[in-house]
């Protein structure tokens, strides 16, 4: 057990870099050994979110089940574990078809592309300390916009399988993903704002303790600071990889399957896996932002290495996307954009400029308090935090009920023709 | 094969994507693979973005023109399905198009020739953030002052050293002192845009 703790902790481009330090000359060795921990780096990534999607398909199937009070997959291996190994091969297996009036290279093209921009995502994931393919400055604006990528496939899935359910379902999904997109950024900046760096791995060691380099401020997980922006971040997620009640863009009782309904086998098969992928990478993003990345939860709990907290912490907001599934139903297409424009991008502001102001005040207080003191401490910043945001939330939904109570009759248009008649 | 070699070999390829994908952006039959076009040659872009070390240009870049402007395009083209049809890419003003093409091309061509790039020494700052340049290393505190948004400062013992901040750091302090009317005209700009699209669109 230690000896694996031990190999976790481990930095393999260093152990690398210096290997080769005999045979190449510096800046080559640097290079080679970077070229080989990111293809090594690269295959294991694959590797696990691949085995993860599967074993969270199955999950998912468990989870959903026991909700519904029914037994879910049961038959193939001990409690249907090998269940996903079946289903995938008979995705595999099935025939595929391409419908005669589709655009065929376009249609083709958006059942490859819709899984790399969920799997490059992972190059800033910060899984531990050394855990991480390259440390970007820009690192969350690189995971958001490699994610905002992902809607162009399903454009030329929706276009090219000219279907009119199709083009619905794609129609959908691009204006979903451009409004949810929007409050799912602004509820970050807050945290970005007092973390003061854009880097994955700055914004971790923000929230550890003093000792971390570049620790020290707010020293607390963001959730404890920003727990609105938590709400609003999770919401915005879940509509962004467009998972129930958010899942318009493929409501089966409305446009069947949505953008990818003319798909079969592997090429279904690979929408099935960026949602999948998706879901795992969101909740490695928010784990990163909010829940202190791959820091242990207490000081002294420290011995456990850190992509083993950043899994543990991730799966466990997988397992939140999977019950907000099981529990709530979907949403009419109008109430979700009228919930992105009119609720979560005003209060996403709101929460912005509470972060700035509160975070300044307590960061001067922060910085001139003698250490050792309880201004210098990750509490006093807590409790400046909470006040605030107990404030926020109560002026916020007292103004909405207010405004609902006393808005007028709803405006009603008329057609100039209909004027004219 | 050296460093610079495989700078080159990079270079070479997102050069490559660029400028196939404004091939496709003219070439193409359908409006919708010529918008598809246009999003490899953002991309290739992108690419030469990284290979200068603008990574936050090159994160907007993809932020901003990909995911955003090439998605309102083709929003736009998926509402007239007869595009599918391609339809016939010359029209009888394609020898006086070659002709300005060709003059704009050299033109741009002579100037990129001709003009004195000024490449000036400086110091290399890491991607990753700011550089303190001490004194000790190879790099002189002279030359580390030719980047921009370089900071003469003094450590906690009182030498003087050079502080380099990183590229969004250097950014952000140009837009919010320097170039502080330029950005908040834009931004007044962008704003009337908005509102009057808003307007336009209810009439």
């Amino acid at each position: 057990m230690t000896a694996a703790f031990s190999l976790l902790q481990l930095d393999i481009r260093a152990a690398l870099q210096e290997a080769l330090a005999g045979v190449l000359s510096a800046p080559m060795a640097e290079l080679v050994a970077s070229l080989l921990f990111w293809i090594l780096g690269g295959t294991l990534i694959i590797i696990v979110i691949q085995v993860g999607m599967l074993y969270a398909t199955w999950l998912e199937r468990k989870m959903v089940a026991r909700v519904q009070d029914r037994f879910g997959p049961n038959r193939v291996g001990k409690f249907g574990l090998l269940q996903p190994l079946a289903d995938m091969v008979k995705i595999l297996t099935k025939e595929d078809i391409t419908p005669e009036r589709a655009h065929r290279g376009v249609f083709n093209l958006g059942a490859i592309l819709v899984v790399p921009p969920a799997i490059v995502v992972f190059a800033v994931v910060p899984w531990g300390a050394s855990h991480i393919g390259v440390d970007l400055s820009v690192g969350f604006l690189f995971f958001v916009a490699v994610a905002s990528t992902a809607v162009l496939p399903i454009f030329m899935a929706g276009w090219g399988s000219n279907n009119k359910y199709a083009l619905i379902g794609a129609m959908r999904a691009v204006a979903q993903v451009v409004a949810y997109e929007i409050p799912q950024v602004l509820s970050v900046v807050g945290v970005l704002l007092l973390a003061g760096t854009l880097s994955m791995q700055g914004l971790v060691y923000a929230q550890g303790p003093i000792t971390t380099p570049g620790g020290g401020y707010p020293g607390v997980w963001f959730v404890l600071l920003q727990p609105i922006a938590f709400v609003i971040f999770l919401l915005a997620t879940t509509a962004e990889i467009e998972r129930t009640p958010f899942d318009v863009p493929e409501a089966e009782s409305e446009i069947i399957a949505g953008y990818h309904t003319e798909y079969s086998g592997i090429k279904f098969g690979m929408f099935y896996l960026a949602l999948y992928f998706a879901t795992i990478a969101a909740a490695a993003l928010g784990t990163t932002l909010f829940l202190g990345g791959w820091q242990p939860p207490l000081a002294v709990l420290g011995f456990i290495p850190g992509p083993i907290w950043f899994s543990v912490k991730t799966l466990l907001l997988v397992i939140f996307f999977m019950w907000l599934r099981a529990t709530l139903p979907r949403l009419r297409v109008d109430q979700l954009m009228a919930f992105a424009w009119k609720v979560l991008v005003p209060l996403s502001l709101a929460n912005l400029a509470v972060a700035g102001l509160v975070g300044r005040l307590t960061f001067d207080a922060h910085r001139s308090a003698p250490p050792g003191s309880f201004q210098a401490g990750p509490w006093f910043v807590f409790l400046g935090f909470t006040l605030a945001n107990v404030l926020l939330v109560l002026l916020f939904f007292g103004l909405l009920s207010w405004w609902r109570s006393h808005r007028p009759a709803p405006l009603t248009f008329q057609s100039p023709t209909e004027a004219g008649a | 094969m050296t460093v610079a070699v495989f700078e080159q070999l990079v270079f070479i390829a997102m050069a490559g994507v660029a400028i196939a994908g404004a091939l496709g952006v003219v070439a193409a039959r359908s409006v919708f693979t010529s918008a598809l076009g246009l999003v490899l040659a953002l991309i290739g872009v992108a690419g030469l973005y990284i290979l200068l070390d603008a990574g936050f240009l090159a994160v907007l870049q993809i932020l901003i023109y990909v995911g955003a402007i090439s998605v309102l395009i083709l929003f736009a083209v998926m509402l007239t399905p007869h595009l599918m049809e391609g339809e016939t890419l010359l029209n009888k003003q394609w020898a006086m198009s070659l002709i300005v093409s060709l003059i704009t091309f050299g033109f741009l061509g002579m100037l990129a020739y001709g003009t004195d790039w000024p490449v000036a020494a400086q110091a290399v700052v890491p991607p990753g953030g700011a550089l303190v340049v001490t004194g000790e290393s190879g790099v002189t505190q002279e030359l580390a002052m030719t980047v921009p948004g370089a900071m003469q400062e003094t450590d906690a013992a009182g030498n003087p050293i050079v502080r380099v901040p990183g590229s969004v750091e250097r950014l952000g302090r140009a837009m919010m002192t320097d170039y502080l009317l330029p950005f908040e005209v834009v931004s007044a700009l962008l704003l009337v845009a908005l509102v009057g699209a808003i307007a336009v669109a209810r009439e």
